[in-house]
């Protein structure tokens, strides 16, 4: 966006301009493109599992079981004799699928609770914050096993005990964001003008909190997908044999030291190149969605 | 010319609060029971020390702070007691230039987004017309109406202040609170602002209320002059005659603190000893006591009163309270 591009072309372009900038930005950050390319490949890989994986995901096969990677099996077969790589396609779904909701319901529900603390204060802020320090009392997997065992097993429960255990992170976040940002002066100034306290923290306060949010948000992804594998290990989220990463690793674990790393390893993989991916998203949306990062040529 | 506004006996406490049922313990008295009026046209400046209460008044005038007490009549209409509603109808009245331009413009809008707020929250303009305004108001302020789809972050102190300014000016008002306008830029561009905003004072008739610590900035702005010490005013006159010849002690102390550009000039300097007692607990009688070089029993006491002296000159000190009754015997017998 070059200086003399801007001064010929005002008001009535705008628009157009403004989402033309943020993909021509989006796809100048590299970082950001990183991100999304192991994004995308994921969501391929889950949305075409049943194709193009070489094996069914739970067929035991204990003749060739804790073989190392082979030209039959790629990433090699587990100790039931499950082939790894077909396991962590399908894994694809139920893990990155878990992490999605999973943030989704505590920014959803966090956020605006501590919006609505920071902003309105006195005692209803008081109330929702101290109710988010109850909730941040507990270990975070207690809290989350204790939810998803009042659910019943299963992939839902254990989404949204992940969610729920996000929660007070992002209120306590936003709380902060917000406690600063309702004082700055424009804030007073939308005051002044006489614009409406929701619109204020819709137009005003949540896109200046926005950075900040996000990069939690992304790196929750990784806590989110790990609890839930947590959760499966101890019985109470996806049930076995159904493939999901954090369950294969906690099931090869054991292998390791016995030499058969593919068990943790390639499992592993996926968990941090899926991780990596929406941390350099995020990373590189904040930059984008922010007018001061811009660079100006 | 007629009142445009009569502040009443204005007050803002902000509670201290202790303990997890937040007990209020004490009151920040950043306003402690101010009464002023403001004639149509004019421009009221407010002087003092950091932690005077000057900004608080400004913002408990238009309600961004609610205040304690006190009455806002506005043109006979009480903003003080408004329901909401009404209120934010009435905000087109009233508005306000604030100190920080860095801190006054969300970063993340541009000017375009910044000067439609207020023409979209009360005009039902159609968007031709809200972009016609916009172009009326960067020009107003001196600015390029190309620069329009700009963010703040793209122009210097100066100009964001003008962006401010004319985001003010959107709503045609009556009334600015100018929150030290000037404080936050270079000398040279706070001419430069001041006297855009004298012309557009003329241009539009605006009335405002300056608030500052520069005094220089007052001299040359102001018609009438308050000066406030502690949540409280204690000198209002005219500017010309509160230059000339403070009355208030602490009045005499400030204007002698204003350096003069002769070397050849010595003038005394009233240097105060202490600091500014604590807003928390202010000190009973007269709040200046503490620091007064003139300090009698009674101001230790009593609390002076907020009188005439003459010629529109209002102070509060008891020196001139004295004076006051004296004459006044006098003009019995």
């Amino acid at each position: 966006m070059s200086a003399a591009e801007v001064s010929l072309s005002p008001v009535s372009v705008k628009n157009k301009k403004k989402k033309k900038t943020f993909f021509t930005l989006m796809l100048r950050n590299r970082l950001a493109l990183i991100g999304l390319f192991f994004i995308i490949i994921w969501t391929l890989f889950a949305l075409v599992a049943p194709f193009i994986a070489p094996h069914s995901p739970t067929e035991t096969d204990t003749i060739s079981k804790l073989q190392g990677p082979t030209a039959a099996h790629w990433l090699g077969t587990d100790n039931y004799g499950r082939d790894i790589l077909s396991r962590i396609l399908y894994g694809a779904r139920i893990s990155i699928w878990t992490g999605l909701i999973g943030v989704g319901i505590s920014f959803l529900i966090g956020v605006p609770l501590g919006a609505i603390a920071a902003f309105y204060g006195g005692k209803i802020g008081d109330f929702i914050m101290r109710c988010m320090d109850v909730l941040l009392a507990f270990p975070s997997l207690i809290l989350a096993m204790a939810i998803a065992a009042s659910l019943g097993p299963g992939l839902t429960s254990a989404m949204i005990a992940v969610g729920i255990v996000g929660i007070p992170e992002f209120a306590r976040l936003m709380y902060g964001q917000t406690i600063t940002l309702k004082e700055k002066e424009f804030v007073e100034a939308s005051k002044a003008i006489g614009v409406k306290d929701t619109t204020i923290l819709f137009r005003h306060i949540f896109p200046n909190a926005l950075g900040p949010i996000l990069v939690h948000a992304t790196l929750s992804m990784g806590f989110a997908i790990l609890v839930a594998s947590s959760l499966s290990f101890l019985g109470l989220g996806i049930q076995p044999p159904t493939p999901e990463w954090g369950a294969m690793i906690s099931e090869g674990r054991e292998y390791i030291i016995t030499g058969q790393w593919w068990l943790v390893t390639f499992p592993g993989l996926a968990i941090a190149t899926s991780i990596l991916g929406f941390n350099l998203l995020g990373d590189g949306l904040r930059d984008v969605l922010d007018p001061r990062l811009r660079s100006s040529k | 010319m007629s009142t445009l506004l009569k502040v009443n006996n204005l007050i803002k406490h902000f509670p201290v609060t202790k303990g997890f049922f937040q007990k209020q313990v004490g009151a920040v008295k950043s306003v402690d029971g101010i009464s002023f009026e403001i004639e149509e046209g004019e421009t009221l400046g407010i002087v003092g020390e950091s932690g005077c209460g000057k900004s608080t008044t400004g913002r408990a005038l238009l309600r961004i702070l609610e205040p304690t007490e006190g009455e806002v009549l506005f043109d006979g209409v009480d903003i003080a007691k408004l329901p909401k509603k009404e209120l934010r109808a009435f905000r087109t009245n009233m508005q306000m230039i604030f100190q920080d331009p860095y801190a006054s413009l969300n970063p993340r809008w541009t000017v375009q987004q910044v000067l439609e707020e207020p023409l979209i929250t009360h005009g039902n303009l159609t968007k031709t017309e809200v972009k016609q305004r916009v172009t009326e108001l960067m020009e107003l302020v001196g600015l390029s109406p190309q620069q329009a789809s700009r963010y703040p972050h793209e122009f210097s102190g100066g100009q964001r202040q003008r962006i401010g300014i004319a985001r003010a000016l959107a709503l045609n008002p009556k009334f600015i609170v100018c929150d030290e306008p000037v404080s936050a830029l270079d000398v040279s561009i706070q001419a430069q602002v001041l006297n855009l905003m004298k012309d557009l004072q003329q241009k539009f008739s605006l009335t405002y209320l300056f608030i500052s610590h520069d005094l220089s900035v007052v001299k040359f702005i102001s018609d009438r002059v308050g000066v406030m010490y502690l949540g409280k005013l204690v000198e209002l006159s005219p500017t010309k005659s509160i230059f000339a010849e403070p009355l208030h002690p602490y009045t005499k102390a400030l204007m002698s603190a204003v350096p003069i550009p002769d070397p050849e000039i010595k003038r005394e300097q009233i240097v105060l000893s202490g600091d500014v007692p604590s807003a928390l607990h202010p000190p009973a009688g007269c709040a200046f006591h503490t620091r007064c070089p003139v300090a009698m029993d009674i101001c230790k006491t009593l609390v002076p009163k907020w009188s005439e002296v003459s010629g529109g000159r209002k102070v509060a000190c008891h020196l001139y309270e004295q004076n006051h009754t004296k004459e006044e015997q006098g003009s019995c017998h």
